[in-house]
C-alpha cells in the first residue's frame, strides 16, 4: 500500500519534490519532538515522553503531528481553532509565543496539558504555527499534581486556568505572565526547565520550517500541504465507501465519578453512509449528564478520541491532518460527561477517553467485526506521589500513568501489560524513578488470569507495589475497579483493577478508584492493579496448546485453564486429552440443546 | 598479506592485499550455512593462489558476518534462562508497556526472547544509592539454576537491578553458574551494557545470551579450521557494528556487538571511498544475496545510533519501539529489507506478486544456477531479462541456466499473474527495487534529506545491477559502481581501526568533582594502556580518544561530548563547559550556562591504527575515449528490448566514457544502465555515472 501522495493530481510539482516536502514535515515534527524529551527537566516529559509536537497552516489547519498520545492532538487543535477564529484580533507579531491549558478557554482538554504555539513568519507573512503540548506534573491546585487527580468537583480546584495567553512577546518574555504562572504551581524549577524544553523545541521548529520555505519557496510548500490534506481526505473516504452504509449502537458505563455517581452511562450509535459523499457521523446522545467528580471530558477530548477511534479502526496508516477529519462528524448534547460545560472538574478525563474508544469499538464490531479490540483495560491508571518541604523534605511529584491488559482480537490475543488506545506513554523505568524520588518498586509484574477468557484471550492487567521511602500524598484516577471489560462474541470479561493501601502498621485498606490526598506514610506499600482485556470468541474454542502454553507460562491457571476454558493440564504440564474433550463436549451439548 | 573475509548468507566473499607490490586477490565463493567456516578457508586459499601464497604468508584476517542478525531474523536463537531481580520477572515483556504502532490494533510487539517459563527471580536488592538493601539469596539462586539446567537451557542471561553500581549480585551469580551450568556461557547486565534504565540493559543482556552459543561455536570453527591450513600468525579480528575491530574473545563476551558486522564494513568501504573523492553527501547501498542495506554518510563522516531495534520488519532505530529486539550499543546506522539477489518470488494468498524476504540463499540457490532451486528469484528475473551473463557469471566458475529459470517463473507466477514470462520476470524486478526504494527513502526524504543532493554508492554482488533504476526513481543523479563493487565489505574490513571501548558510570559534577572525574580517567587509561600493552602496540600507532555522557542535572538524557585530555585541568573544564552548552544549543536549540552539568559516564576508546591499503590507480586511455565492448546483447530495458554494448571491466581505463545503454561485466557483478545515463573511468578505476545532458 503507497502512503505517498498521489503526485498525478498535480502536474506543477514533480513527485520527488512533494514526497521530500512531506517527509520534511514529518521530520520537523518528530525533530521538535526529540528535542523536547531530551532536554526537559521532569520525568514524565524525558522519560515517560508525556508530549506531542505539531504543526499547522496559516489558517489552524493541522499539517503534520508527531504524537505520543492522541489525546494531545485535541488540545493543540483546540487552541488552534481559537487563534484561527480571531486572527486578526491577534495581531501576531514575529517571535511572539502563546500558552494555554484552559479547557474552557484555551482549547484544553485538562489543565496539567500546557500547549504553546508559535506564529511562524517568512519573508514578514504569517506561513503557519509551530505548536507543542507537554503534561506538567504540577500546575498547582488544591494538591500535588492535583491536575491529575480524579476527585475535584471543580475545575478551579485542578489547578490554574490559563487562558491563550502571550508569554513572549515579539520575542521578548512577559515577566509578569511568567511569574503568575510559575508562583502558583509547584516545584518551579522543574516547570521552568520544561518550559524552556518547550519553547526550545517551538524554536527548531519554526527555524526547520523557514529552511523549508525557503528552499522550495512559499507556492510549491502550500500545494503540497492542500495535497497532503486532499490524499487523506480521499483515504477515508474510499474505506468508508468499502464499509456497509447503517447504524449501529453501544453502551457501557463508568464505575463512579470519585464523588457521588455511579455507573455513568455512555452511549453512541454510529452512522455510515456512502451519499452524498461518504462519511461516518458519531451521535453520543443518551449519555448520562455531566459528572460532579473530574472524569467529565471537553469537547475537544472527545473529538480527538473519535478521531483516533476512526483511524485505529478503519484506516492505521493514513495521514492524521485537517482533510483526515473531514468526513467525520460528530455531536454530543452539551453538560453531558463527553462534553462537559464550566466549571466541570476534567483532571481524569482520560479514563472517560478510554472508554469512548472502547465504546465505539463496541458499535463497530458489528459492522467490522475483524477489525476492532474487545474491551480493553479501560482506564488510564494515573498515580501521583507527591512531596513538599515540609512533609517530606523536598519538593517533587511523580506522575505514572499503568498499563493493563488489551482487548483480544478476532485472531489474536490481546497484548499483555501495554498501553491501549488514547495513550502510549511509556514506563518510567524502575531505575530512573529510585534515582530520582523517594519511592522504591517491590514488583512489577503481569497479574496471572486477569485476561478475559475467550478463543483470544485478553491481555493481563499489571500490577505494581510502590514503597514510599518518606512521608508524602498519593492521588490517582483510574476505573474498572467495579464494572468489568466485557468480551466480544461470547469472549468473558477481563478482571477488575484495584488500589490498595498496606500501611507499615499493618492495616490495609482498599481505596477507591480515583482518590486524591492521602496521606502515605514512611514504609507504607501501595498496591496497585490494572485491568485485563477482554475476551474474543468462545473460550471452549480456544486452542488446546495455546491454552497449555498460557499455563506453563504462568499466564493462566490450571484452575482456570478447567474452568473456563475446558482444559485439563496434568501435574507435569501435558494436556489430559480425554479429560478435556470431555469437558468441551459436555459444553456444546449444553449450548446446543 | 592482510586479509578480509566477509561471510554473507549467499557468498563468501575474499579480498587479499600484499602490501609489499599494493595489489590486491580476490575470490568469492559459496557460502555455507551449516559449515561457514569451510567456504571461509576455501576463499582465503583460493584469493593466496591468485597472488601465489599460502595461508602461512597471511598475517592478520580479519571477519565481518551476518551471523547474529540472521540469527535474530530466522528466530535460530538459543534457549536462553533469565534471573532476574526478585518482583521483576516481566522486566522483558513489559519492556516500556508501549505499543510499537499508536494506531494500528493489530500490530503487536515481538515476542520476547525469552518465555516466562524460563524466567527466575531471586531475593536481592541493591538500592539508587549503591546500598545492599537485601543480599542475594545463594541457596535460591542455586534451586533456580537448578531448575533451568532441568530446563535444558543454552545459555543464562543474568539482570539485577543496579547492578551497574554493585556488581558482586551478578558476579555471585556467575560464580555459582559456572560450576553448575558447566561450559554454558553466562552474561551479566553489568558488563554487557553497564548503564541505567533495566529494560534496555535487560534486552541487550538477552540478546548477548539469545546468540552466543552459536557465535562462539562459529569463531571457534573458523579459528580452528585455520590453524588446519596453517595460519600461523593466530590474529583474528572481527568487525563490529559500532564500526571498529575487535579480537574473537570481545566478540564472544558481546556478541551482540556483531549485529550489522558486514554492513559496517561496507559503510567503512563507503566513507573511505567518500573522503578519497571528497563526497559530502552519500547514500551508500549494499545488495546481496539475502537482504539489501542502506547507509547515509554526511560530510564524510558516518551516521550513529545508540540504541537500534533487530528483528523487526525492517531494521532500523525507529522512533517507536516494541517492533523489534531492542539493543543498546552505539552501532552505524543502517537500514535493512530482505530484497536481495536470492529473494525468491511468490504468490500470497490475494493473489499478489511478493519478492522476499525468504531467500534461496547459498543452497540451493536461484532456479539458474541449477542446483536443485525450483523457486524464481531475482536472480533469474534478471537473467530472463538479459542481465546477466549466461556464460560469464562469477567470471564463468558458475553457468547460468536459462531455461530453468524461465520454467521457475513459468511454473510458479505466471499462471496466477496471468502475465508471460518476460513480464512475470520484469514484475519481480520492479517489486524487488520497490522494497529497496522503500528503505533509501526512509534514510533520506522520511528524514528530510534530499536524494537529489546525493550521491549513491553501490555495491554487494547486485548493488551495480539495479542502481541505475533505483537512482531514476530517486531522482539521484551521480552513482559511483567502486571499484571491486561486488566485494566491497570484504575491502571494506582492510581499512578499518582495532579499538576496545572502555566505559565507567560516575555521576559526578563536572564544576565541583573535577579529582574523582579525574580517577576515573586515571583508572580507563590503565585499562587501555594495559590494551595496547597486551597486543604490543607500537607508541606510534596508539590513540586514544575520551568522552563523556554529560547532561544539565535534572535530565534524562546525555549528550556525549570529547575531552581534551586524559586529565582535566581547571582550564580544561572550563572549556568542557563551553563546548557543552554549545552542543546543547546545537542540539536541543538552548542553552541554560548557569546550570549544573552532570558527568554521567566517562568513556574511553583505545584504538590501534592499523595500515591502510593504498589503490593502484589504473592505466590511463591514451586517445581512444570509448573502450571496444565485447559484442552486444538484447536486454529489457522498461517495456522495449534495446541492443546493449556489453564491455569487461578490468579493460576499462582511466578517462574512458561508456554511453548507455551499456552493461559491464566484471567478475563478481554487473554494472547496468540504460540510456540516459552515462559511464565515465576515474583514475582508481572507479566507475562515475551521471546523466546525460539532455
Amino acid at each position: 500500500m503507497s502512503k505517498k501522495s498521489d503526485p498525478n493530481k498535480n502536474k506543477k510539482i514533480d513527485p520527488i519534490t512533494s514526497e521530500v516536502i512531506l517527509g520534511s514535515f514529518q521530520t520537523i515534527s518528530e525533530e521538535m519532538s526529540t528535542a523536547l524529551v531530551r532536554s526537559a527537566y521532569s520525568t514524565n516529559i524525558k522519560e515517560r515522553k508525556d508530549c506531542s509536537c505539531a504543526v499547522f497552516d496559516k489558517r489552524g489547519n493541522l499539517v503534520v503531528l508527531a504524537e505520543n498520545i492522541p489525546i494531545h492532538l485535541g488540545s493543540m487543535q483546540g487552541l488552534m481553532n481559537r487563534i484561527g477564529d480571531s486572527l486578526d484580533d491577534w495581531d501576531f507579531k514575529d517571535g511572539d509565543i502563546l500558552i494555554a491549558n484552559d479547557p474552557y478557554l484555551g482549547g484544553g482538554s485538562h489543565l496539567p496539558d500546557v500547549t504553546l504555539v508559535k506564529p511562524v513568519f517568512f519573508k514578514e507573512n504569517l506561513i503557519g504555527f509551530s505548536a507543542n503540548i507537554a503534561h506538567w506534573t504540577d500546575v498547582g491546585g488544591r494538591s500535588p499534581g492535583a491536575g491529575t487527580a480524579g476527585d475535584s468537583t471543580e475545575i478551579f480546584q485542578e489547578g490554574v486556568r490559563i487562558p491563550p495567553s502571550r508569554l513572549y512577546r515579539a520575542g521578548k518574555t512577559q515577566m509578569d505572565m511568567k511569574e503568575i504562572l510559575l508562583s502558583n504551581m509547584r516545584n518551579r524549577e522543574e516547570r521552568e526547565g520544561d518550559l524552556r524544553a518547550q519553547v526550545a523545541s517551538l524554536r527548531l521548529g519554526e527555524r526547520r520550517l523557514k529552511e523549508l520555505y525557503d528552499m522550495y519557496g512559499k507556492t510549491q510548500v502550500e500545494e503540497v500541504i492542500k495535497d497532503i490534506y486532499q490524499y487523506s481526505r480521499q483515504w477515508l473516504e474510499k474505506s468508508l465507501s468499502e464499509m456497509p452504509e447503517g447504524t449501529s449502537f453501544f453502551e457501557d458505563v463508568m464505575d463512579d465519578d470519585g464523588v457521588d455517581k455511579e455507573n455513568l452511562k455512555i452511549k453512541v450509535s454510529i452512522h455510515i453512509s456512502h451519499q452524498p459523499f461518504p462519511r461516518i457521523e458519531f451521535d453520543f446522545s443518551g449519555t448520562d449528564e455531566q459528572a460532579s467528580g473530574g472524569i467529565n471530558m471537553v469537547w475537544q477530548a472527545l473529538l480527538a478520541t473519535v478521531y483516533y477511534s476512526v483511524k485505529a479502526v478503519i484506516a492505521p496508516g493514513i495521514h492524521m491532518n485537517h482533510g483526515f477529519m473531514n468526513p467525520i462528524q460528530v455531536k454530543a448534547p452539551r453538560g453531558t460527561l463527553v462534553n462537559a460545560e464550566q466549571p466541570a472538574a476534567v483532571g481524569g478525563r482520560t479514563d472517560t477517553a478510554q472508554r469512548v474508544a472502547d465504546v465505539i469499538f463496541g458499535a463497530l464490531s458489528k459492522v467490522v467485526p475483524e477489525k476492532v479490540t474487545a474491551a480493553s483495560n479501560g482506564a488510564t491508571t494515573a498515580v501521583i506521589f507527591g512531596g513538599t518541604k515540609a512533609l517530606s523534605g523536598r519538593d517533587f511529584v511523580y506522575v505514572e500513568a499503568l498499563g493493563g491488559g488489551m482487548g483480544a482480537r478476532k485472531a489474536k490475543d490481546g497484548q499483555d501489560g501495554v498501553q491501549v488506545n488514547i495513550t502510549n506513554t511509556s514506563n518510567l523505568p524502575i531505575e530512573a524513578m529510585e534515582l530520582e524520588y523517594p519511592l522504591r518498586v517491590l514488583k512489577y509484574e503481569l497479574v496471572p488470569d486477569s485476561g478475559g477468557a475467550g478463543c483470544f484471550r485478553g491481555g493481563l492487567g499489571i500490577r505494581k507495589i510502590i514503597q514510599a521511602l518518606v512521608p508524602m500524598m498519593f492521588s490517582a484516577h483510574s476505573d474498572r475497579h467495579k464494572v468489568s471489560p466485557w468480551g466480544l462474541f461470547k469472549g468473558r470479561s477481563g478482571e477488575r483493577g484495584s488500589f490498595v493501601l498496606h500501611r507499615k502498621s499493618g492495616e490495609t485498606q482498599t481505596l477507591r478508584s480515583k482518590a486524591s490526598g492521602i496521606a502515605v506514610k514512611k514504609g507504607d506499600e501501595l498496591f496497585f492493579c490494572t485491568a485485563g482485556g477482554g475476551g474474543y470468541g468462545s473460550p471452549y474454542k480456544r486452542n488446546v496448546e495455546l491454552v497449555r502454553k498460557d499455563v506453563l507460562n504462568g499466564k493462566v491457571s490450571k484452575a482456570k485453564a478447567r474452568e473456563e476454558y475446558g482444559v485439563v493440564i496434568t501435574e507435569s504440564g501435558d494436556v489430559d486429552q480425554n479429560a478435556t474433550k470431555k469437558i468441551r463436549e459436555d459444553h456444546y451439548h449444553k449450548e446446543h440443546k | 598479506m592482510r586479509a578480509a573475509v566477509d561471510i554473507g548468507g549467499t557468498f563468501t566473499d575474499v579480498v587479499v592485499y600484499d602490501k609489499e607490490t599494493g595489489k590486491f586477490w580476490k575470490s568469492k565463493v559459496r557460502s555455507c550455512p551449516n559449515n561457514p567456516e569451510g567456504p571461509f578457508a576455501e576463499g582465503l586459499v583460493k584469493a593466496l593462489q591468485g597472488a601465489g601464497k599460502k595461508v602461512s604468508d597471511v598475517e592478520s584476517i580479519i571477519h565481518g558476518t551476518t551471523i547474529v542478525t540472521n540469527s535474530l531474523l530466522e528466530g535460530k536463537t538459543s534457549r536462553v534462562g533469565l534471573m532476574v531481580t526478585k518482583g521483576f520477572k516481566d522486566i522483558l515483556e513489559i519492556g516500556r508497556q508501549q505499543r510499537p504502532e499508536l494506531y494500528d490494533l493489530m500490530e503487536d510487539r515481538r515476542e520476547p526472547l525469552v518465555p516466562r517459563s524460563l524466567i527466575r527471580e531471586v531475593r536481592e536488592r541493591v538500592t539508587s544509592e549503591k546500598q545492599v538493601l537485601t543480599a542475594l539469596d545463594e541457596k535460591e539462586t542455586e534451586s533456580a539454576l537448578r531448575e533451568m539446567c532441568e530446563k535444558d537451557i543454552d545459555s543464562l542471561a543474568v539482570v539485577l537491578l543496579f547492578s551497574f553500581y554493585r556488581p558482586e549480585h551478578e558476579d555471585k551469580i556467575k560464580d555459582i553458574a559456572t560450576k553448575m551450568l558447566a561450559e554454558k556461557p553466562v552474561y551479566l547486565s553489568h558488563e554487557v551494557s553497564p548503564e541505567f534504565r533495566e529494560y534496555e540493559r535487560a534486552s541487550t543482556t538477552v540478546i548477548a545470551a539469545s546468540v552466543a552459543p552459536r557465535v562462539i561455536h562459529y569463531l571457534r570453527a573458523i579459528q580452528k579450521k585455520l590453524r588446519q591450513k596453517g595460519y600461523e600468525s593466530n590474529e583474528l579480528a572481527v568487525m563490529q557494528s559500532g564500526g571498529g575491530i575487535s579480537t574473537p574473545q570481545k566478540a564472544e563476551e558481546q556478541p551482540h556487538t556483531l549485529i550489522e558486522s558486514g554492513p559496517a564494513a561496507g559503510l567503512i568501504g563507503a566513507l573511505n571511498l567518500s573522503r578519497k573523492m571528497g563526497m559530502d553527501k552519500v547514500i551508500a547501498f549494499d545488495m546481496g544475496g539475502t537482504t539489501a542495506k542502506a547507509g547515509m554518510i554526511l560530510n564524510q563522516e558516518l551516521v550513529f545510533t545508540p540504541e537500534y531495534e533487530v528483528g523487526g520488519e525492517l531494521h532500523f532505530a525507529g522512533r517507536q519501539k516494541g517492533s523489534g529486539y531492542t539493543v543498546r550499543s552505539p552501532m552505524i546506522d543502517v537500514v535493512e529489507c530482505g530484497a536481495g539477489a536470492g529473494s525468491i518470488a511468490w504468490i500470497d494468498q490475494g493473489g499478489h506478486l511478493k519478492v522476499g524476504p525468504q531467500s534461496a540463499g547459498a543452497v540451493p540457490g536461484p532456479a539458474c544456477y541449477g542446483r536443485g532451486g525450483e523457486n524464481p528469484t531475482v536472480t533469474d528475473a534478471n537473467l530472463i531479462l538479459g542481465r546477466l551473463s549466461l556464460t560469464n557469471f562469477l567470471g564463468g566458475e558458475m553457468k547460468l541456466d536459462r531455461e530453468r529459470a524461465q520454467k521457475a517463473v513459468s511454473d510458479k507466477l505466471t499462471g496466477p499473474l496471468d502475465l508471460d514470462v518476460r513480464e512475470s520476470a520484469a514484475g519481480i524486478v520492479s517489486i524487488a527495487n520497490a522494497s529497496m526504494l522503500r528503505i533509501l527513502r526512509l534514510l533520506s526524504i522520511s528524514r528530510g534529506h534530499d536524494p537529489r543532493d546525493f550521491t549513491l554508492i553501490a555495491y554487494g554482488g547486485a548493488g551495480p545491477l539495479h542502481a541505475a533504476e533505483l537512482a531514476e526513481k530517486m531522482s539521484i543523479s551521480r552513482i559511483v559502481i567502486p571499484q571491486m563493487a561486488g566485494l566491497f565489505s570484504s575491502l571494506g574490513l582492510l581499512f578499518t581501526d582495532m579499538s576496545a571501548d572502555f566505559a565507567e558510570t560516575v555521576m559526578a559534577s563536572l564544576g565541583k568533582d573535577r579529582e574523582s572525574i579525574n580517577k576515573t580517567l586515571s583508572h580507563l587509561k590503565k585499562k587501555a594502556q594495559k590494551w595496547f600493552e597486551d597486543r604490543d602496540v607500537p607508541e606510534e600507532n596508539q590513540k586514544i580518544l575520551v568522552s563523556a555522557d554529560m547532561r544539565l542535572r535534572r535530565q534524562n538524557y546525555e549528550l556525549n561530548t570529547r575531552l581534551p585530555e586524559a586529565s582535566l585541568s581547571e582550564s580544561d573544564v572550563k572549556k568542557v563547559h563551553k563546548k557543552f552548552h554549545d552542543e546543547h544549543e546545537i542540539t536541543y536549540g538552548h542553552k541554560a550556562p548557569e546550570e549544573e552539568i552532570q558527568v554521567v559516564n566517562l568513556r574511553m576508546r583505545a584504538v590501534e591504527i592499523r595500515p591502510k591499503p593504498d589503490f593502484e590507480k589504473i592505466e590511463t586511455a591514451e586517445k581512444k575515449r570509448r573502450p571496444d565492448n565485447r559484442g552486444t546483447r538484447k536486454i529489457w530495458f522498461d517495456d522495449k528490448q534495446v541492443d546493449t554494448n556489453i564491455y569487461r571491466r578490468d579493460e576499462l581505463l582511466s578517462g574512458h566514457t561508456i554511453g548507455g545503454p551499456a552493461l559491464i561485466e566484471e567478475k563478481e557483478s554487473t554494472t547496468v544502465f540504460g540510456h540516459r545515463w552515462k559511464a565515465q573511468v576515474g583514475t582508481f578505476g572507479n566507475l562515475i555515472l551521471t546523466v546525460k545532458i539532455g
